[in-house]
């Protein structure tokens, strides 16, 4: 029962911001978020140009034809995220803020699912796995289309398998966050 | 678990590689180190970093010098070391990781504040701690308060319009979060 109010709960959540958002996003609302750099990174692997991914001018091309003006916002995440969200490159910009802002309130939505398995307190009260929506860093990161809570999500679920004595899956899960490694660098050795 | 986040290392190499190629793979490290030392192109500012070089810059220590920043995530990585030594008879699995997590962010040399979701996690780790110790204690207490300014005081200091900590004087309640989280994990370890 518990399971079907969280996701009963996310779908909510998902319209709510849909309804909200679809109306509202145009380019210059987007053109100072950080997405555009996953969308410029994710553009220039869809159009086949993966080799000269990480050179400034290839990345300057793609940020003028986005934006059109120039930009400094340059695509810094390993080569593996840009080409997982080369798909979305087929939506013009704004329908794929969209689309990748939903899918980030759809994982923070879904984040007592995971939890609940391995913090107790969230397993008596879900909703306390929703306290996401109040924290500024996620509503930052949810206004800005980062990919931190796609982190927090992953780091979740494998705090979860590890719990679980599954470490194994565990391991391979925390990878994925490799899209930030920098934490990983600190995190994993500990 | 190591070998489990070593193959999957692994396979997203090898996934980054078919990308970009094996060249392509070096030309983005050396894309990160150009990026840092010309401070980003102008889309890099140090004093917006809601890590310890930010906290570093905002203080007034202006040097871009690295050693700074790698004496200071040594020192934390020395403190995950040392956490990691208390012994588990506590139940304090899930602070310990909560811990390691806040200094994966804080010695991390490239953090913003939306990458600040992540202590999310550590937030619902170290509540559900003290709500499974059950005794109303000065530990709890302080712990609790420092769970409850981390979403407090963003608002707070939008709402003062300081924006960043060094802004106004009202950086000197840092200190004293800090001074209450440490007194009560060193109080929680005894």
């Amino acid at each position: 029962m518990k399971n079907f109010i969280v996701v009963a709960g996310a779908v909510v959540m998902v319209i709510a911001v849909a309804a909200t958002l679809i109306p509202l996003t145009d380019k210059g609302r987007i053109r100072n978020a950080d997405f555009v750099n996953f969308y410029a990174g994710a553009s220039i692997v869809h159009d086949g140009n993966g080799a000269r991914l990480y050179r400034r001018e290839t990345q300057d091309q793609a940020l003028e034809s986005i934006l059109s003006e120039k930009s400094t916002r340059y695509y810094l995440h390993p080569p593996f995220e840009a080409a997982a969200l080369a798909p979305m490159t087929r939506l013009g910009i704004e329908r794929a803020f969209v689309l990748w802002t939903l899918v980030n309130v759809a994982l923070l939505g879904l984040l007592p699912l995971v939890l609940m398995q391995c913090i107790p307190l969230v397993k008596r009260r879900p909703y306390l796995g929703w306290v996401g929506f109040c924290f500024l860093p996620a509503l930052t990161a949810l206004t800005l289309g980062q990919d931190s809570i796609l982190l927090l999500f992953v780091i979740s679920l494998s705090y979860m398998l590890m719990h679980k004595k599954r470490d194994g899956a565990s391991g391979v899960v925390l990878a994925l966050a490799l899209i930030k490694f920098q934490y990983l660098v600190i995190l994993v050795p500990l | 678990m190591v070998a489990g986040f070593a193959l999957g290392a692994i396979g997203l190499t090898l996934a980054s590689c078919m990308v970009t190629g094996w060249r392509g793979l070096l030309e983005y490290f050396r894309f990160l180190h150009d990026f840092n030392i010309h401070s980003g192109y102008g889309a890099l500012n140090t004093a917006l970093m809601v890590n310890f070089r930010g906290f570093l810059r905002g203080m007034g220590w202006a040097s871009e010098s690295p050693v700074y920043t790698l004496v200071a995530g040594a020192i934390l990585f020395c403190v995950g070391i040392a956490c990691s030594r208390v012994p588990d008879q506590a139940n304090k699995s899930g602070l310990i990781f909560a811990v390691y997590i806040a200094i994966a962010l804080v010695a991390a040399p490239y953090a913003h504040f939306p990458d600040m979701t992540l202590l999310l996690l550590s937030v619902l780790l170290a509540l559900d701690w003290v709500a499974e110790t059950g005794r109303e204690t000065i530990r709890r207490i302080l712990i609790s308060l420092c769970c409850t300014l981390l979403f407090v005081w963003p608002v707070v200091l939008l709402i003062l319009h300081g924006h960043y900590w060094w802004n106004s004087r009202i950086y000197l309640v840092f200190p004293l979060i800090v001074s209450c989280g440490n007194f009560g994990w060193g109080a929680s370890a005894v």
